[in-house]
């Protein structure tokens, strides 16, 4: 296992990050659908949760791991109720396209 | 993702629907997320002084030295406090999810029973 002694330069973490990032903002953007857009918010919390624990191991910092394992449970709890909302959402308007959903208030 | 999925199955919405203004969005959004990624790695690229992850190796330098002691360390001894919060947090949240699809669906279906009626 010749793979698992080798250097992985911080950078190609940082980019994967930034990729990720993008790739959420182009969903956010683009996607018209409450769940897709949802599911961007959460690629863009996560890439930048990328950035944060490589960011750690080059300073060998490890609340900022343990820091890392309270924001996804914070995005975990975030998750759960967002999609309650999503579903009640639904359950009112028989829609999911964010264009329709403009109102707070039927 | 689970969740996702299964909201996903449940909900069985048709094919989203695009209008004048997310058009606009894809138009506009495109080469500015490409102007965005461009920036972010050009100045990823051009950052000094970051080293590289060792493979195989952990957050001790230790060889006989273990993860696991070093993260309950943090974990269970400094940030006892906010640990335990984070379970009440999840709690709270999942009562939370619990409340607000039930009470909607049941308040909705209340109104269709009247509608009926």
């Amino acid at each position: 296992m010749s793979f698992l002694h080798q250097d992985v330069p911080l950078t190609w973490y940082l980019l994967l990050s930034a990729v990720l990032f993008s790739l959420g903002v182009v969903g956010f953007l683009i996607k018209r659908n409450l769940i897709t857009v949802f599911m961007s918010i959460e690629l863009m919390l996560n890439a930048v949760n990328l950035s944060f624990v490589a960011f750690a191991y080059q300073w060998h910092a490890v609340k900022g791991q343990i820091f890392v394992f309270f924001v996804m449970m914070v995005a975990a709890a975030e998750a759960a109720v967002g999609l309650a909302i999503i579903i009640a959402v639904f359950r009112t308007r028989a829609t999911l396209a964010v264009d329709r959903i403009d109102l707070m208030k039927l | 993702m689970v969740l996702f999925t299964f909201v996903v199955m449940l909900l069985n919405a048709g094919r989203e629907e695009h209008t004048l203004g997310s058009r606009a969005a894809a138009r506009v959004g495109f080469p500015a997320v490409v102007v965005l990624l461009a920036v972010l790695a050009t100045i990823i690229l051009r950052a000094q002084g970051l080293g590289s992850a060792h493979l195989g190796q952990g957050l001790t330098s230790d060889p006989n030295g273990s993860n696991l002691v070093v993260l309950s360390q943090v974990l269970f001894h400094e940030l006892l406090l906010p640990f335990e919060l984070t379970s009440v947090l999840i709690l709270i949240a999942i009562l939370g999810a619990v409340a607000i699809a039930r009470h909607q669906g049941s308040e909705a279906g209340g109104s269709e029973r009247t509608a009926e009626k």
